[in-house]
């Protein structure tokens, strides 16, 4: 192959290595790592993107003092945790406790495996749209069910301020779950049999093989399920505006939507950078906690 | 006091019989081997000894008890499997200590500390118990699992090809620290395996399977001296016996209904140019001499093995490195009389 190449176009490997490479990385350098560098520049600065006669004036901190001091800002923190939170939760205990229903062997696992799955595979818009309709308060299935079992009477998710933020909180784990599920279920799936019969030969009670084989075993996968989940979570977007659109006044107002408006609508670029680098820099020192603390449970 | 009893199990998977009406019994302080083949059904009866499996039919009693229809946990058995089968995310101390922390058991951790120790002595392990798991050698983690069986004192030990996955030389030293231990601790052990040499050096009695049905029980030396078939003599000794038709020696007084000859490698005779009383000392022998040739020469250092090409059957012979044979040689070959064995057409003993 090197001597072919070598003879037909004069190309050592080194060259062809670049030729192979070159396009990625001016690809990545154009779409990634230049508008990051660009929107820390701007973050320093008061431009305005929609008056481009404007004079840019450096502002050093000014932004990021401005956003930090900000108590809207830390609502929407607020918001985001309070959603990640629960998201992350719901979805670690119910995909793993699905996960352990369907690792048995029964007739039809396939098929209800598809079926949970399905959520995942649609838009988030258009998983939105369908539980607006699941969400009203007359004529919707979830009021309806709730009300068989509790008789709360006439209650509306999206439009109370109490109960907005779990209409979220429900739709992304209804949405999402069948994503930690299936990765926990590779990791079950990745357990051998002899080590749980092992286990029953020396006398572990089910609780004991479920603490000691199958938790330690599927603990990685459910924490790398968690940080995509996380990660996804965290700029949560298209699902919560097309369902509540951050409301009732601003209680599902998350951190990337109140983002969105800063920048898009009230067009206070230099602004909204400086919070996409609060976010990012969260974001990131976040997920390198999870990563190290993904890499302890593993080497146990 | 363990004594564990087989009766008339069967076991089939599918259309294939496992196991065939077993009929097994393991005396207290016995190291039992079972001996065949891949396929033979050592592993499916001890996993329905130890009640990883039900029989289909059959009854399994361990001290008279009737323990069919028990959970694995209340047998009071010990599993050693071929894939070491180790908790991968704990330590040694916590793999040995696992079935002492059983909720069935209670034993104070003072306790157990001192077990683990002891059985870690006993295994030379001691400097690994902090180490995981997944960082030993093969040799250790398949130590470990034995640890993990022997902290117990179950009724019966159930090994399964426990030395199979390791090297020539640590199986060496493992077969003699179990049999060792075995004798120190008076442990019951049912051994699977189809390696014979385990079976010869560390059985007191071997069962040999074949296709689900046990063919014979017995010591080493009577399995090896008195095999009631062909199959069994074929399954020891190394190299392998020579199975001959009865035709070949043309001797004349055998015993009525003889088809086969059973001839081990080291109870032939042979005589040739360089070496003239190669193996023939006092024993009777007939005096029919029959002429072959040397295809194959090799040397064991203590032994030399000699692959023999007689009127078109393929023969090997044992005998001593002071010969020195070539490849070609023409030899002139008998057999110790006393020592054959004769099968009828079916390869039955007579």
């Amino acid at each position: 192959m090197k001597q072919i190449f070598r003879k037909a176009y004069g190309l050592s490997d080194r060259a062809v290595t670049w030729i192979f490479v070159t396009p990625t990385i001016i690809l990545l350098l154009a779409v990634n790592i230049y508008p990051l560098i660009y929107a820390i520049r701007m973050s320093f600065t008061n431009f305005y993107a929609n008056k481009p006669g404007r004079e840019i004036k450096f502002v050093g901190l000014k932004n990021y003092i401005k956003i930090l001091n900000k108590e809207d800002i830390w609502e929407t923190m607020q918001a985001t945790a309070h959603f990640m939170f629960w998201t992350l939760l719901l979805q670690a205990l119910i995909g793993l406790g699905l996960a352990l229903l369907l690792k048995r062997n029964f007739k039809g696992n396939d098929i209800l495996t598809t079926i949970i799955v399905l959520p995942m595979m649609l838009s988030p818009a258009v998983v939105a749209v369908f539980w607006t309709y699941i969400y009203q308060p007359q004529s919707g299935i979830f009021n309806y069910i709730i009300n068989y079992f509790f008789n709360f009477g006439e209650f509306t998710m999206i439009g109370d301020v109490q109960l907005a933020p779990w209409s979220i909180i429900i739709v992304d784990t209804w949405m999402w779950t069948p994503f930690t599920m299936l990765i926990c279920l590779a990791g079950l799936k990745s357990i051998p049999d002899y080590l749980y019969e092992a286990a029953e030969v020396d006398r572990a009670s089910r609780f004991q093989q479920f603490l000691h084989i199958t938790l330690p075993s599927v603990l990685p996968f459910l924490l790398l399920a968690l940080l995509f989940r996380g990660i996804e979570n965290f700029k949560m977007f298209d699902l919560v505006v097309e369902l509540t659109g951050g409301g009732p006044g601003s209680t599902t107002e998350l951190a990337s939507i109140n983002l969105k408006r800063e920048a898009f609508e009230k067009w206070r670029t230099g602004y909204s950078s400086a919070f996409a680098v609060i976010m990012f820099v969260t974001i990131f020192g976040l997920g390198n906690i999870w990563v190290k603390v993904m890499n302890k449970v593993k080497e146990k | 006091m363990a004594l564990v009893q087989l009766k008339g199990i069967s076991k089939s998977f599918g259309s294939e019989n496992a196991v065939n009406g077993l009929d097994l019994e393991i005396k207290h302080g016995e190291f039992f081997v079972l001996l065949g083949p891949t396929g033979a059904g050592k592993t499916t009866t001890l996993r329905i000894i130890s009640g990883l499996e039900k029989p289909d039919q059959g009854k399994v009693l361990i001290n008279g008890e009737d323990v069919t229809e028990m959970q694995p946990a209340f047998r009071d058995t010990a599993f050693v499997f071929q894939q070491y089968s180790l908790y991968p995310n704990y330590t040694v101390f916590d793999n040995l200590a696992f079935p002492l922390r059983s909720p069935f058991r209670g034993i104070p951790q003072t306790e157990i500390q001192a077990m683990v120790e002891n059985v870690a002595k006993l295994l030379k392990i001691e400097d690994k118990l902090n180490s995981s798991v997944t960082s030993l050698s093969g040799g250790e983690m398949q130590r470990v699992a034995i640890g993990r069986a022997l902290i117990r004192k179950p009724n019966i030990y159930l090994m399964d090809e426990p030395l199979s996955s390791l090297d020539a030389k640590l199986r060496e030293i493992l077969r003699l620290e179990l049999k060792r231990i075995q004798m120190e601790m008076e442990a019951t052990i049912l051994y699977v395996t189809h390696d014979q040499i385990e079976a010869m050096t560390m059985a007191d009695s071997i069962g040999v399977l074949n296709q689900g049905i046990l063919e014979q029980v017995g010591t080493p030396a009577e399995i090896y001296n008195r095999p009631c078939s062909t199959y069994v003599a074929s399954r020891l000794g190394s190299p392998h016996i020579n199975l001959v038709p009865v035709s070949l020696f043309k001797h004349p007084s055998l015993p009525v209904g003889t088809e086969i000859l059973g001839i081990r490698p080291e109870d032939l005779l042979i005589k040739s140019e360089n070496n003239n009383s190669s193996n023939i000392s006092s024993s009777a022998f007939s005096e029919n001499w029959i002429s072959g040739s040397v295809s194959l020469v090799e040397n064991l250092g203590a032994e030399i093995i000699l692959s023999l090409s007689v009127e078109g059957h393929e023969l090997q012979a044992l005998v001593d490195s002071g010969n020195s044979y070539q490849q070609g040689d023409s030899i002139q070959l008998n057999y110790t009389l006393d020592k054959a064995l004769h099968f009828d057409t079916n390869g039955q003993l007579i």
